[in-house]
């Protein structure tokens, strides 16, 4: 008489049809990043230009610059660290605590503009519903990586939804800093914070019902 | 072939193995999943000892194996894909017991038994996986007395001079530190 063991061997064995290897990780965290930047930016450019001299600002001010590129570096490290935890083997609690740091260090750059701002704070470039788009564009980002891991194999959903969603997140409040007024105070509560609302909501979800991000479990 | 360690020459096989199986070669992953049984056993064992749901643990892991092989990349090593399964999936049975666990007493307590019944498929044996040693005296105590030995909560609680309000969290906790530090060790 066979055990349960052997007969759960059996029936897998039987069920057995080929699979397609999933792309390399690399290629699926790169694709996302570049489609949901690609979108917001579309986004943000259908509502109202950016900021007059925005992008000029970069080149000339070494601290904007800094502040962009800890931003930049944010997302990239939250979106790794995020995908690599949809794949068994391949969580790395390195890049997460390096990606929250950055997200850290990003907020403090934008905050010690209060005392030394990067640009000179103006009204320039004002949006009226900053604080809206900010809130509103990176829902599509966050669907489609829930869409994409369902077709991985996630053990830990909040290890998923966390860093991803912040950096869904994030990307509008980053390109806010070149599309509407510079500010520290109004970068951070109308930019960053109303940026993260999706990324609280995504991770309550993943924490309620984490099925939705688990096909077939 | 020679010098390599017994994890290399896993390496190896069950990599290779896994190729042919998500090509659909239903006999290499017959061949790969009675190895893996056994490779996952001895893995379980070692951290969990002689606990009666190591097959429990076991059939999960492989059941997540099955679902999750397209997500193994070729050009990655696989026993590190393999052992998240087994960790995260032991965990997840570990949760599932606590949590029938505190359904079970609630049940018994509200049925007004207390007369010492010992549960069903009590175990014999035990033998102390490392995970074990790292749960303090009294956890430990309580999973050895209600888990290997078989007593009732009731009789745990007598047996440890406590009561049984306190064997119960006793029992609740070190299953919820087994399973925390299962998926500790994953990270």
């Amino acid at each position: 008489m066979r055990n349960e063991r052997e007969i759960l061997i059996d029936t897998l064995s039987r069920e057995l049809a080929p699979v397609r290897p999933m792309p390399r990780l690399a290629s699926i965290v790169s694709i996302w990043l570049v489609l949901a930047a690609a979108l917001v930016l579309l986004l943000v450019l259908f509502a109202a230009p950016f900021r007059p001299f925005a992008v000029a600002h970069l080149a000339d001010d070494p601290w904007f610059a800094l502040e962009m590129i800890c931003g930049g570096l944010a997302i990239g490290l939250l979106a790794i660290a995020g995908f690599r935890a949809a794949v068994p083997g391949e969580l790395s609690p390195g890049i997460l605590r390096a990606g929250s740091a950055m997200f850290a260090l990003w907020v403090l750059v934008i905050a010690s503009g209060w005392m030394n701002p990067a640009l000179e704070p103006s009204m320039v470039g004002k949006r009226t519903h900053c604080h809206l788009e900010s809130l509103a564009y990176g829902m599509p980002a966050i669907i489609a990586a829930a869409w994409i891991v369902r077709r991985l194999y996630v053990l830990k959903p909040l290890h998923f939804a966390l860093p991803v969603c912040m950096a869904a997140g994030a990307m509008p409040a980053w390109f806010m800093q070149l599309a509407c007024r510079y500010e520290p105070g109004h970068a951070l509560a109308f930019h960053v914070l109303p940026g993260m609302v999706p990324a609280f909501l995504g991770v309550a979800i993943a924490r309620a019902v984490p099925s939705l991000l688990q096909r077939g479990r | 072939m020679q010098g390599l360690s017994r994890g290399q020459l896993d390496e190896m096989r069950w990599s290779a193995a896994m190729r042919c199986v998500q090509r659909g070669d239903e006999a290499a992953y017959r061949h790969l999943l009675a190895e893996l049984a056994q490779a996952l056993e001895r893995f379980l064992r070692s951290r969990l000892g002689n606990l009666d749901i190591v097959e429990d643990c076991v059939q999960e892991a492989l059941i997540g194996i099955h679902h999750a092989r397209h997500t193994w990349n070729p050009e990655r090593p696989i026993r590190p894909w393999l052992f998240a399964i087994a960790r995260h999936r032991a965990a997840d049975v570990l949760r599932r017991l606590s949590a029938q666990r505190r359904a079970e007493e609630s049940r018994l307590e509200s049925a007004l038994l207390g007369d010492g019944e010992i549960p069903e498929g009590a175990e014999a044996e035990v033998t102390e996986g490392w995970l074990m040693r790292l749960l303090t005296q009294e956890q430990r105590e309580a999973i050895q007395l209600t888990r290997f030995e078989g007593l009732s909560v009731a009789e745990a609680a007598r047996c440890a001079n406590v009561s049984e309000a306190a064997m119960k969290v006793r029992v609740h906790r070190a299953l919820r530190r087994l399973t925390q530090l299962l998926e500790e060790e994953a990270t």
